[in-house]
């Protein structure tokens, strides 16, 4: 007894587009010891594309190697606070091989008095 | 003659470029077996990645992400035992051998482990005589006053022919170890042949007879294997160089010692077992 049987195969593409993020990170980059990427080879990256722009930041840390940080951040909060910051914050999220990307909005209230 | 840094480096060594990826450089080790990769960037040497940064990086990173291990320079042409003190120093992983002042090999820990391990008397797990001669030539470059004290074992043949060599290797390692442990901190302690040790001191002869009779004393004090008795006899000979800067000191140092031997033999005719053969100028020393 002969069975007839009719197979065919079919590809089911689908596609997501999205503008490129120029640079690829946005503020900060928390690395990790162990992480697949380095803070010199991702500096090194983003230089290409933000030539000056970031800084590594090496750190004495159990987790986090290194923090590469946007510069123009420094003008804004003094490089010590704001790392220290960010090591709180980061090191509760962060873990040893694997690299966070952080946004960091500062706002400055200012408020002044003059003599009319 | 003591070795020399260019006997022993490493003529043709791998180095790895600062952005070659870890997972290829670990490719390579395995292939070559290599411990340490001296690190490029643009053709120069900028560090150095040891084995422990390949075990521990993730293979995707750059070189440059991580490298940890350090290195320092040093002329071809000097000894061994200089190589490794400075690869004893901290976090030093890797030596480059320089010949005016162009990098001509490399020489790593294993390279040096197993030269060193030449200059180690297995019986004894002291060092041989060249170690000696390279602390008596580096305390004279320094301007110190140096004293060997030479020790020899009374009658050994007698005793090895009496109860046999594997009693006399048994009583060698226990004189041995009464000289590690009465040896003074900053003093330096040999095998230097066959029943014969050396200590080399920094200070003058005539204040070595005190620590030489204590050793003697602790000799004539130790409870020896099969409650044989053991007496062994010394002989001193010291002295200083008049002119620091004058050249190769090697032939002088022997020489030294010779005096010191001599005065170990004279010793043993001794009631105190203890002679000063030489004190004074050691620049010139003709035997």
């Amino acid at each position: 007894m002969s069975k007839n049987v009719d197979s065919s195969k079919k590809a089911e593409i689908t596609m997501r587009m999205s503008e490129f993020e120029m640079p690829p990170m946005q503020d900060v980059l928390i690395v990790g010891r162990r992480a697949p990427i380095g803070p010199e080879a991702a500096r090194r990256m983003v230089d290409i594309l933000s030539p000056e722009q970031y800084e590594i930041i090496k750190l004495d840390h159990s987790v986090i190697e290194a923090m590469v940080v946007r510069k123009a951040l420094f003008n804004i909060l003094p490089k010590e606070k704001l790392i220290e910051l960010l090591l709180e914050e980061g090191g509760k999220v962060a873990n040893e091989s694997t690299i966070v990307k952080a946004q960091v909005n500062i706002v400055l209230q200012i408020s002044k008095s003059i003599d009319l | 003659m003591i070795r020399k840094v260019f006997e022993i480096m490493l003529k043709d060594y791998d180095t790895v470029d600062a952005f070659c990826g870890i997972r290829r450089v670990q490719d390579i080790a395995e292939k070559n077996k290599t411990d340490c990769f001296p690190v490029t960037d643009n053709g120069k040497i900028i560090g150095v990645l040891t084995r422990s940064d390949l075990i521990k990086t993730h293979p995707n990173r750059i070189v440059l992400d991580a490298m940890s291990g350090s290195y320092k320079y040093i002329e071809a042409d000097e000894s061994v035992w200089e190589a490794k003190e400075l690869l004893e120093g901290q976090g030093t992983d890797i030596l480059l051998a320089t010949q005016d002042d162009k990098i001509i090999g490399i020489v790593t820990k294993n390279a040096i482990n197993v030269e060193i391990s030449k200059h180690i008397d297995l019986l004894t797990g002291l060092y041989k005589s060249d170690y000696i001669i390279y602390n008596c030539l580096k305390f004279l470059e320094h301007g110190s006053e140096i004293s060997i004290v030479f020790f020899d074992v009374n009658n050994f043949g007698y005793i090895d022919k009496e109860f046999g060599h594997t009693v006399g290797d048994n009583i060698l390692k226990e004189i041995a170890q009464i000289l590690k442990d009465n040896a003074p901190e900053g003093t330096y302690l040999c095998r230097y042949g066959g029943d014969e040790f050396a200590l080399l001191t920094e200070v003058c002869a005539e204040n070595c007879k005190a620590l030489a009779q204590d050793i003697l004393n602790k000799v004539k004090q130790h409870e020896f294997y099969g409650n044989i008795h053991i007496g062994i006899s010394a002989g001193i000979a010291g002295g200083e160089r008049r002119n620091p800067r004058k050249g190769n000191m090697y032939k002088t140092v022997t020489n030294l010692i010779n005096l010191a031997s001599l005065a170990s033999t004279k010793a043993k005719k001794e009631k105190d077992n203890l002679v000063l053969g030489y004190s004074g100028i050691i620049d010139e020393i003709a035997i």
